[in-house]
């Protein structure tokens, strides 16, 4: 469960409310295009999370134009009749707006800085200094006040990179700008805290449980991965501002609760190999502009902008405009990415070997579909297709040997009958 | 995933339907195998909503035990110590201990049987074990709260599972879709595989739309992480329920926890009977040869623990003490390797991926020359050397030189003398005997595999840390594995999720929730 964005238990949600990505691609046409592709489609903003489902699958085009558009992956998952199985659990939300609560609001941040005690060294409230950036006041136009957050905290790191001996200690609900592969998306790391005289530390709160000294695995990793995109936004941010990099430590502080309680334990998080390599993945992917010049120009996923299609109609259309921008499946999709099921059923459509996974389709590397891959196997390759030989040999092989071993146990084949029912 | 994998996967993704990746059962299945299903409430470390267990295939006749707000202390351990003195019941006859002579004289004692825990997922056997078994082993020392002496007992049984469940080959504590996928080929990825719900329906097929099935599938959860749409609806019930507490109403107390019950009831009779129907497509299978000596290091594991317990409630250590890290990683490892090579000899499906990747000398058996005598190195005297040769009847990479197994009988050893594209001679090097009760003759079909397993006593049973497990040295080794002080501290470390009834009062509904909703308040 990645996390950081917000959530607010009162009911002016952020999320009801339209956010208007800075969409700053370089070029008008591109932002025209994209304007177009989202048409009249509520406006979705990109998060850690999407930052997270593009980077682990950083050649997905599909992705990208979501992203760049501003479309809400989950809502038109749903309009395919595809919707997303990632939902989260209320009480588990709950219980994370808790545990944050507690350490910072409740306690006046005593047990943050407790917690953080080990790695950063921070002065007890009352001398603490906490700059909340969402207390710059609430604008009535959401982007203005993602704005006045962000230039706050842009002011705020000055203060403390410039040695201020009144820059605040720990900066709550910063707001950082990251250009995404030219696409400008607002993240929002759970905190940052000074330590007096050196360097500056991020601080990421999660309510999964560190048991004696060891997190889930895949959390733990997902954590990692959302840092290092904070990590670099960060960094990017000290460099715009004149200021050395370096002044960030190469790692990230998990607060999480220990054992089986609800006391915060911090523990540090290299991530220096995480960052670097999430900058080459980065560096490497297209520019967003490239991927616009191979779409059809009247590419739009708000199909229906009047709403007098029948929703019969409407999905075919809205399937046949997404089917245009291709993506990149493969089963792992469905832990980052809300179209994973549409794009599923489309590989199973294609019959692409990738619904195996990454491993069948980079062993089956020209082969694209399962079925050609049977036919190798019982026919080899044919005439026009010597570029597959190699391939068509190692899976004649294993059909070879397989038949063999089946020629030995005459049952092999057979799968055990459901006890009392006709088959 | 081999080639062989692959062949199979397009088969059963063309089909619709899976396809068998062994032609035996690689695990035992006990008769009277103890089947357990859980939620936990989602955000908790341990806290569980439910557990519903039996050996009875019936869910009716299961028992299940159900808290209606896990972070009460109370409701929690009404359901978990409900729960702990059934378990202590189910494991009591295969605790009890046996007096057995041994073999080269004298005595031992092993328990009088092998007890067998059966989950649905690979995530349900960790929640068990390392997650809810972890977070009772501490209790009744130090300054805990009071627990019966059953539910300590059941965190230092739990921890023994979840400790041998990682030994390969082991068949005590099972994970139904990993024991599944051992034994089936989908058309989906190993990802998928993970929802039993879905490897059933590709095992025993659907009818009409194979995707459209699997994805309304997809929608159950078999536990421990339950449905978040399902809890969305909970929800309000756990709230009336502490709410019912903290005013003392007990007509809404019950009211609201018959409806925890009733729903809990439901979803985990599904997840009971789909891990049931697991159990049976396994038994529906025949067993490898070397799955009864595999059952057998279990039992003899078991009755380890059995002669623990039969002392004290057995203690476990939070990490283990850098000496037996090397021995247990050893032994796992070791553990590994005998049951790859014991499944290839077992079964001809296994052995059809050394097959295809041409480890394998596979022909009709042209001579057997048994009278064929050689100096063996480092003898004196010339002894029997049989000449086997063979006619090829299939494609191999191996070369002259290399060491091979007949892959009917594995005690005979044979090394490749000469090879071409038609033909093989090869040279029986050890168990001649074996060779002749083999019962190979001229015209047979023969079978040879470059493997070459140990078989002597284990090489390497560390005696002093080895250096790769020297840099835990500076934390000693009796603070990791814990004398009675330092665990009293650890278990007055571990915490609790118990919440008063004061701040279940305060715990806010949530509802529905998007999802790209993140935990977080902003202030």
């Amino acid at each position: 469960m990645t996390s950081t964005g917000r959530y607010t238990l009162s009911a002016t949600r952020l999320d009801d409310q339209v956010w208007h990505n800075q969409t700053v691609v370089g070029n008008e046409e591109a932002d025209g295009r994209l304007a177009r592709i989202r048409g009249s489609l509520p406006q979705g903003r990109a998060n850690a999370r999407s930052v997270a489902a593009l980077t682990q699958n950083p050649g997905c085009t599909r992705r990208r134009v979501l992203d760049s558009a501003g479309v809400k992956a989950h809502e038109l998952a749903e309009s395919l009749g595809h919707p997303t199985l990632r939902g989260q659990s209320p009480f588990a939300i709950e219980g994370g707006n808790r545990f944050e609560d507690r350490l910072k609001r409740r306690s006046g941040y005593e047990l943050l800085v407790e917690a953080l005690e080990p790695f950063v060294q921070l002065p007890k409230p009352p001398d603490l200094v906490v700059e909340d950036v969402n207390a710059v006041g609430r604008r009535k136009d959401a982007q203005a006040w993602m704005d006045a957050r962000a230039e706050r905290t842009d002011r705020v790191l000055s203060l403390i990179a410039s040695g201020d001996p009144g820059a605040p200690h720990v900066v709550d609900h910063p707001v950082l700008r990251f250009d995404l592969a030219g696409v400008t998306v607002n993240l929002e790391p759970d905190a940052l805290a000074f330590r007096v005289g050196e360097r500056l530390e991020l601080v990421e709160v999660k309510s999964f449980p560190i048991i004696d000294d060891q997190a889930d695995p895949a959390k733990l990793s997902a954590t990692a991965g959302q840092a290092a995109v904070y990590h670099m936004a960060l960094r990017g941010t000290l460099e715009r501002l004149g200021f050395d990099p370096e002044l960030l430590v190469w790692s990230v502080i998990l607060v999480a609760p220990r054992n089986f309680g609800r006391t915060p334990v911090a523990h540090r998080i290299p991530l220096k190999k995480k960052t670097m390599s999430l900058e080459r993945v980065l560096r490497a992917a297209p520019k967003t502009a490239d991927v616009l010049d191979d779409l059809p120009d009247d590419l739009t996923f708000d199909v229906d902008p009047d709403g007098d299609l029948d929703e019969a109609r409407a999905r075919e259309l809205l399937a046949a405009a997404v089917s245009s921008v291709t993506a990149f499946y493969v089963p792992e999709c469905a832990q980052n990415c809300d179209m994973a099921k549409f794009c599923r059923q489309e590989a199973w459509a294609n019959d692409d070997p990738a619904r195996l996974g990454r491993e069948a389709r980079d062993n089956l590397a020209g082969v694209h579909s399962m079925a050609d891959a049977l036919r190798l196997a019982k026919d080899g390759h044919g005439d026009d297709e010597s570029e597959l030989a190699d391939v068509a040999e190692a899976l004649g092989d294993a059909h070879d040997a397989l038949n063999r071993a089946r020629a030995r146990v005459p049952t092999a084949g057979v799968t055990p009958p459901r006890a009392g029912s006709a088959p | 995933m081999s080639l062989v994998d692959l062949v199979m996967a397009a088969e059963a993704a063309q089909s619709g339907k899976a396809v068998r990746r062994t032609a035996y059962r690689h695990q035992h299945i006990a008769d009277r195998a103890l089947v357990v299903v859980a939620f936990n409430l989602s955000g908790e470390a341990a806290a569980p909503l439910g557990l519903m267990y039996g050996t009875d295939s019936d869910p009716a006749k299961a028992s299940l035990a159900v808290s209606a707000e896990p972070r009460n202390r109370e409701s929690r351990f009404a359901a978990i110590n409900q729960f702990a003195s059934d378990f202590v019941k189910f494991l009591a006859p295969h605790l009890v201990l046996k007096t057995e002579p041994k073999k080269g004289g004298g005595f031992r004692q092993t328990a009088s049987s092998t007890p067998q825990l059966i989950v649905p997922n690979r995530s349900t056997r960790s929640y068990l074990g390392t997650r809810l078994g972890r977070s009772l082993r501490y209790l009744g020392l130090g300054d805990t709260h009071d627990v019966p002496e059953e539910t300590q007992w059941t965190g230092a049984h739990l921890s023994w599972f979840a400790e041998h469940s990682n030994l390969p080959g082991q068949s005590t504590f099972l994970a139904m879709t990993e024991s599944l996928s051992q034994h089936f080929v989908t058309g989906q990825s190993a990802l998928e595989d993970e929802n039993l719900a879905t490897l059933l329906a590709w095992i025993d097929g659907v009818p009409g739309d194979l995707l459209a099935e699997l994805e309304d599938l997809e929608r159950r959860a078999y536990g421990p992480v339950p449905n978040p749409d399902w809890e969305r609806k909970l929800e309000p019930i756990v709230k009336a329920y502490s709410d019912g507490l903290r005013s003392d109403d007990a007509e809404k107390t019950r009211v609201a926890f018959e409806r925890v019950e009733k729903s809990v009831r439901e979803a985990l009779a599904e997840a009971f009977e789909a891990t049931h129907r697991a159990i049976e497509i396994l038994r529906g299978v025949d067993p490898a040869a070397s799955v009864a000596s595999r059952w057998g290091n279990d039992h003899w594991e078991w009755s380890d623990h059995a002669r623990r317990s039969a002392k004290e409630i057995p203690r476990f250590a939070k990490r283990h003490d850098p000496l037996r890290a090397a021995r247990t990683l050893q032994r796992w490892s070791s553990a590994a390797d005998a049951l790859e090579t014991d499944q290839a000899f077992d079964d001809p499906l296994i052995m059809a991926r050394l097959d295809a990747e041409g480890r394998c000398v596979t022909g009709t058996v042209d001579s057997i020359d048994t009278d064929n005598k050689e100096v063996k190195p480092g003898n004196k005297k010339a002894s029997a050397v049989p000449l086997i040769a063979v006619s090829l009847t299939a494609p191999t990479r191996l070369l002259a030189g290399e060491v091979v197994r007949l892959t009917l009988d594995r005690r005979v050893r044979c090394v490749l003398r000469s090879i071409d594209d038609s033909s093989a001679t090869l040279a029986v090097t050890a168990q001649v005997k074996a060779l002749r009760e083999s019962g190979l003759g001229t015209g047979d079909e023969a079978m040879f595999v470059g493997l070459d397993p140990w078989e002597g006593m284990d090489p390497w049973a560390p005696d002093e840390t080895p250096w790769t497990h020297r840099a835990s040295l500076d934390e000693t080794t009796s603070e990791l594995a814990g004398d009675v002080d330092d665990r009293a501290v650890a278990a007055v470390d571990d915490g609790a999720p118990d919440m008063t009834l004061d701040e279940l009062g305060e715990v806010t509904l949530v509802g529905a929730v998007g999802p790209d909703d993140e935990p977080g308040v902003v202030l």
